[in-house]
């Protein structure tokens, strides 16, 4: 028999369920009204870069119930325009951005579009039905996704990187624009280097999904093959990282401290004689007439 | 010929009197401000001596001047063109404050200040610098005045450990032999001045109508590389506003008709300023001479200024009339061109300053006889009733001549000794002519070794001994902005006096 403090509880909990219920419902109907399965497919393209459903956090949060975390409004326009979100100083989006140390792109979706994303998002990634199924796998969150696609060659990858190796359907090779350790590249875009350490497999997702990379890899995109040597080679180069990510801090004060040192011991050789007093030498030294 | 006007200086050094008027005439007009405490511009030396700053003709030490290299040419010791960029902001060769001295004052309020106590109240040195009491002073502008602490700073006077033998040093130490002169030293406004070449923002420059040496202050830029240029040591750096400041030659006085503060003031009446006309062609030719013909050279480029050629020149330059005229009557061309009495100090810097001394004939060798101390005994010429000059002064004098050679020829002893045996000359004329105790074929061969006439040892004379104001000082009239021939009336002195004082300033813009 439960005691009474147990059993008010008990119910407590059933009203609380039943207004979540009711609260889904009301959601999951109005979301319905967009198209859950085109916004499966946007979300593949756009958003799985940086999130999961389910999969936990990654770059950006797990949306797993998004849609009764935040209001419907509040997301629409958050989707719609991020930097002027942060900028009107919403203190969810300031909050967001603070969590995860940056702000989330704009995207340029339209108005329905934005809809479809939210109803996808409402129907818990599973009215994408396949679309959401691929892109889960390809944000390569899950463990075994991961395990899958490690499986590619670094040195192919470097070769791609590069430009040695072309894409077999055309797209530029990643280093006119992007830099690794030791293989160079360019500056355009951020340094890749540690970049898997930060992001895992789901990095090899961004040339499809953000801007400005986007529109030249969904018309050229990376094979499987492809994305596998490029993330092998970038797990690679972020591993071989590692000794700074012990503390990239550390190790600049470090050689600050012996470059301060070397440089002292330099300069004091080089201008040993400067202002050497005259005077004081000579008042003190030996040169002086004795009888 | 490029013919230009130099407003020139000589110094009589057998005239000075170390009083130290003259630095504090200077000190009262142009250096009592902050950050110029510790400036000299003018000073007073004793020699044999260290100087102020400590040791400046020691250039191992302090890299002023010039000097020539492999090939002849002309380099600044202090560093070449890529020397200068990599030490601009590094400047290698400065005295520190030290080689100069912590200036200080007194506490004198505490004189009357202090509360009734069983010691008299004392004023204590203050420093200017830091403001701190100092316990000890240990150095000062003439720390080593007439031979003080001479064991230390005799001993180390930069021409005593060059020029002179271990012997010779050994015999100036001795106390009977004992000798020492004093050396007013101001900016020589060189005509290649070292000051200027070192300079990296073009700060300093020569002016075109008197060739005085000046420093912008409003172009200076604080590298210092002047104050180690200047194998003088004749510029100075204001710490308080961070520009290098030097002896301007009291040119608002030149401008308006008066001499320099310290030539006025001058008690012992040493100093004579001029104008001479000089060949700007021959500069770097002169300053790359050798050693011993520095001098001959430097002298060659003074021109006669009776030459009519000369005198157009300097009008093609647009030197006034009223120059011309004052450079006719300068009484610095008369020692140093007519007479050859003058020399530049310290010839071997290259710099051709325009500066010139009359060497001092210090007193001849004295010894003890019968117990009396006699100025002239150590002569064995001289018969112990005789004082005064003869043929052997020179080379009995108590300083070797070699010592006065590395002050004004650059170590040409011969030409040292013609300048001695001129002064001779005039002494022994004159002295015949007064006092008439001297032998005539010894006056006779006194002239004619010094290639003196009696008519020149009279003029030499005059204008040693009996100067007027006007003789001694010949200072054209200057219109600095306008005109500079003589057609202006004379100027009022106070016209040019700056309503702002020393220092820079600029006009505020004004709208209306």
């Amino acid at each position: 028999m439960l005691n009474a403090p147990s059993r008010r509880r008990a119910q407590f909990k059933q009203v609380l369920l039943v207004l979540a219920a009711v609260g889904l419902g009301v959601s999951i109907t109005d979301a319905w009204a967009a198209d859950a399965a085109a916004g499966g497919t946007l979300f593949k393209q756009k958003c799985a870069a940086c999130h999961t459903i389910g999969g936990g956090d990654t770059v950006g949060p797990d949306l797993a119930g998004v849609t009764e975390r935040r209001d419907t409004a509040w997301l629409k326009s958050w989707i719609a325009d991020p930097p002027g979100m942060i900028a009107s100083g919403d203190p969810t989006a300031t909050q967001l951005k603070s969590k995860y140390g940056m702000p989330m792109p704009d995207l340029g979706l339209s108005e329905d579009e934005i809809a479809n994303v939210i109803a996808y998002l409402a129907s818990g990634g599973a009215g994408g039905g396949q679309a959401s199924a691929a892109g889960a796998a390809e944000a390569g969150s899950t463990a075994a996704a991961a395990e899958s696609e490690s499986t590619g060659s670094a040195e192919q990858g470097e070769r791609l990187f590069t430009g040695e190796a072309d894409f077999r359907n055309g797209g530029p090779a990643c280093s006119a624009c992007h830099a690794v350790a030791d293989a160079g590249g360019g500056s355009l875009g951020p340094d890749l280097t540690t970049t898997y350490s930060r992001l895992g497999d789901a990095m090899i997702t961004w040339p499809q999904a953000m801007l400005p990379m986007q529109p030249i890899f969904t018309e050229d995109p990376l094979t499987d093959t492809e994305k596998a040597d490029l993330l092998a080679f970038f797990k690679e180069k972020a591993a071989g990282d590692d000794l700074s990510a012990s503390g990239p801090v550390a190790m600049l004060l470090g050689l600050s401290i012996i470059g301060a040192i070397v440089l002292a011991v330099i300069l004091s050789v080089v201008w040993k004689k400067r202002l050497i007093a005259v005077r004081e030498p000579m008042v003190s030294g030996t040169n002086r007439w004795r009888r | 010929m490029d013919i230009r006007a130099q407003v020139s200086m000589v110094f009589h050094l057998d005239k000075c009197i170390g009083c130290h008027t003259c630095s504090i005439a200077c000190k009262n007009i142009w250096t009592d401000r902050q950050g110029t405490e510790y400036m000299w511009w003018n000073n007073v030396e004793t020699k044999p001596g260290t100087g102020y700053p400590t040791q400046w003709e020691d250039q191992e030490k302090y890299k002023g001047g010039w000097e020539r290299d492999s090939r002849g040419r002309l380099k600044l010791k202090l560093q070449g063109r890529a020397g200068a960029l990599t030490n601009i902001f590094y400047n290698p060769s400065l005295p520190t404050l030290d080689d100069y001295y912590e200036p200080w004052t007194y506490d004198y309020k505490n004189l009357f200040d202090a509360p009734e106590g069983d010691d008299q109240p004392t004023a204590r040195a203050v420093s200017l610098v830091t403001g701190d009491f100092m316990d000890t002073l240990e150095a000062g502008p003439n720390w080593d005045d007439d031979l003080g602490g001479s064991e230390v700073y005799a001993a180390n006077d930069p021409n005593i450990l060059k020029a002179l033998t271990e012997n010779e040093q050994q015999a100036v130490r001795t106390l009977e032999q004992t000798v020492f002169f004093y050396l007013p030293r101001i900016c020589n406004h060189c005509l290649n001045p070292g000051c200027v070449a070192a300079c990296p923002t073009g700060a300093i420059y020569k002016r075109g109508e008197d060739g005085i040496v000046l420093i912008s202050q409003n172009r200076c830029r604080a590298w210092r590389m002047c104050v180690s240029g200047c194998p003088y040591k004749k510029t100075y750096f204001n710490w308080s506003t961070g520009k290098s400041e030097k002896c301007i030659l009291c040119y608002p006085r030149l401008e308006s008709g008066q001499p320099p503060a310290c030539f006025h003031s001058c008690v012992g009446r040493i100093r004579y300023i001029g104008m001479v006309l000089y060949d700007a062609d021959g500069i770097e030719q002169a300053a790359r001479s050798n050693d011993h013909g520095l001098v001959d050279a430097q002298k060659a480029l003074i021109m006669d200024p009776f030459d009519p050629e000369v005198i157009a020149g300097a009008k093609r330059n647009g030197v006034g009339d009223s120059v011309v005229a004052a450079a006719q009557v300068s009484p610095v061309y008369k020692f140093v061109k007519t007479w050859g009495l003058a020399l530049p100090l310290h010839p071997e810097f290259r710099t051709l300053p325009m500066l010139f001394y009359v060497p001092p004939l210090l007193p001849v060798i004295a010894a003890i006889r019968d117990g009396q101390y006699e100025t002239t005994a150590g002569m064995e010429s001289a018969p112990a009733d005789e004082t005064g000059p003869n043929l052997n002064t020179v080379d009995q004098a108590r300083l070797p001549l070699s010592y006065m050679a590395s002050l004004f020829t650059a170590g040409n002893l011969e030409q040292m000794r013609k300048v001695f045996h001129k002064m001779v000359a005039v002494r022994m004329y004159m002295r015949q002519e007064q006092v008439g105790d001297q032998k005539e074929e010894e006056v006779e061969e006194a002239l004619r070794r010094a290639e003196f006439t009696s008519e020149d040892c009279l003029r030499v004379f005059e204008l040693t001994s009996l100067p007027t104001f006007e003789e001694r000082f010949v200072v054209p009239p200057m219109e600095r902005e306008r005109a500079m021939d003589g057609e202006l009336p004379p100027l009022d002195p106070y016209s040019r006096k700056a309503a702002g004082g020393f220092g820079f300033r600029d006009a505020p813009a004004r709208r209306f």
